[in-house]
C-alpha cells in the first residue's frame, strides 16, 4: 500500500533527527494528515506501528491531527475549502489526489472565477509536526 | 527537519545502479524521443531498465513508445508499469489528456512526492526525460541524483546552442557528471556542436538526422527502432554504456 511507503519515510525520517540528537529513544511522533490526500488513517497506524519495532521509536505513541483543505486563487483571490472530495470528484480522480496531492489542479478550479491558477494554503497531506525524544 | 519524503526517495533510489538524465535546457529538441528509444534500445540489452518522463506539464514518452493509460498497482508505493521490457513511470496516467497548471513550489512537491513513492525495485539503469529548462524540477532532480550521469541534447541550431551552453556551466560549476552531447536533427554544414563540445571539454557523442518515419513510427515500438533516428541512437549507445561503466 501506499501508506506503508509513507509510514517508512516517517520512520525513517524521525528516527534519523533523534539520532543526531543523540537521543535514547523516541517518546512520541506528531502527524498531521492534510486531508486532501485521503489517507487512510489505520492503515497508516499499522504500518508505522509495524516498521517502528525495530527502532528507537519502538514505543513512541504515534498521534494523529487532522488538517483540513485550504485553497486561495492567485487571480480573484478568493479563498475556499473542500469538506469531501467525492462530492465534486470521481474515485479516479481522488486516487490519483491521494498519490500526489498536487494533482488537484487537473481536477478542481476556484469556485468563484473558474481559474486553474491557485494554492493549496492548507490540508495538503502528511508531514511530521514534531517528535518528543529522551536523551 | 528536514522533508520526510526525502527518507522516502532515498529508500527508492538505493537499488538503481545508474542514472541517465537526458536533458537540454532547451524544449522541442527531441528529448524525449531519445530518452524513450535509448530505453528501449537498453532493455534489450540489459534487464532493469526504467524510464522516468518527468514533464508533469506535457508527457510524451506513453505516446512514443504506445504504452495505453494504465493504473498503478500498489506495493510499497507504486509499481512502474512493465511495458516489453521497460519499466514506466509518468504522471499521465494520473491526469490522462487534462492540463496540470502547477507553479513552481506546486510541482516542486509534486515530484518529491511522485519519487518518494515510485518502488522501482532493483534497476542497472533509469533514463529520466527531464522537462524543458532548469526551473524547480530540474533543480530538484539533481539535487536527489547527485550520483546522476547527463546527456545533453541539442539541435545543430544556434538558438539551441545558447541554451545548452548555459546548462552545461551550470553542470559543469557544480561537478555533474556529463556523457557527452548529442546533436538531434543534424543540419549538415553547421559546426556550433563541435565548438560547443570542444569549448565544455565534453565528447561529441554523435549525430541523429531529421527522420521523416519518426511521426509515422510514435506509438509503435518495433517500427521506431528500425527508423534512422533510431539506428543513429543505436550507433551512441556503446559510448553511453562504457561512460556508466567508469
Amino acid at each position: 500500500m501506499h501508506e506503508w511507503a509513507l509510514a517508512q519515510a516517517i520512520i525513517d525520517a524521525a528516527v534519523d533527527v533523534a539520532t543526531r540528537e543523540d537521543a535514547r529513544r523516541i517518546v512520541e511522533i506528531n502527524i498531521v494528515l492534510g486531508e486532501l490526500q485521503t489517507i487512510d488513517k489505520e492503515i497508516l497506524r499499522v504500518a508505522l506501528e509495524n516498521i517502528k519495532k525495530d527502532t528507537i521509536a519502538r514505543d513512541a505513541a504515534i498521534n494523529f491531527e487532522s488538517e483540513k483543505m485550504r485553497f486561495r486563487c492567485n487571480l480573484c483571490g478568493h479563498e475556499w475549502g473542500l469538506d469531501k472530495l467525492d462530492d465534486i470528484l470521481n474515485e479516479n480522480e481522488i486516487e490519483s489526489i491521494h498519490f500526489i496531492p498536487e494533482l488537484v489542479h487537473a481536477f478542481v478550479r476556484c469556485p468563484n472565477c473558474g481559474g486553474s491558477d491557485y494554492e493549496i494554503v492548507a490540508g495538503r497531506g502528511v508531514y511530521i509536526k514534531s517528535i518528543r525524544v529522551e536523551k | 527537519m528536514r522533508d520526510y519524503r526525502e527518507y522516502g526517495i532515498k529508500r527508492k533510489l538505493s537499488s538503481i545502479r545508474n542514472i541517465i538524465c537526458v536533458d537540454s535546457g532547451k524544449g522541442g529538441v527531441g528529448k524525449s524521443t531519445i530518452a524513450s528509444i535509448l530505453s528501449l534500445i537498453l532493455s534489450k540489452r540489459f534487464d532493469g531498465v526504467g524510464l522516468l518522463d518527468l514533464d508533469f506539464h506535457g508527457p510524451t514518452c506513453h505516446l512514443i513508445l504506445g504504452i495505453p493509460r494504465f493504473q498503478y498497482e500498489e506495493e510499497d508505493g507504486i509499481r512502474p508499469y512493465r511495458h516489453d521490457n521497460i519499466l514506466f513511470a509518468s504522471v499521465y496516467p494520473f491526469v490522462g489528456d487534462k492540463y496540470i497548471a502547477m507553479r513552481g513550489k506546486a510541482l516542486s512537491n509534486a515530484l518529491i512526492e511522485f519519487l518518494a513513492i515510485i518502488n522501482w525495485g532493483d534497476l542497472h539503469v533509469l533514463v529520466i526525460d527531464m522537462p524543458p529548462g532548469m526551473g524547480d524540477v530540474f533543480l530538484d532532480v539533481v539535487r536527489y541524483f547527485p550520483q546522476a550521469r547527463h546527456l545533453i541534447i541539442t539541435t545543430s541550431s544556434i538558438l539551441s546552442i545558447s541554451t545548452v551552453s548555459r546548462l552545461l556551466r551550470f553542470l559543469i560549476d557544480h561537478g555533474y557528471d556529463i556523457i557527452g552531447i548529442i546533436e538531434n536533427m543534424k543540419i549538415e554544414g553547421l559546426n556550433h556542436v563541435e565548438r560547443l563540445a570542444r569549448e565544455y571539454d565534453i565528447k561529441h557523442l554523435g549525430n541523429i538526422p531529421v527522420d521523416q518515419q519518426l511521426e509515422s513510427s510514435y506509438g509503435k515500438a518495433d517500427l521506431i527502432t528500425q527508423t534512422r533516428a533510431a539506428k543513429a541512437i543505436e550507433g551512441i549507445v556503446d559510448n553511453i554504456i562504457g561512460a556508466l561503466q567508469k
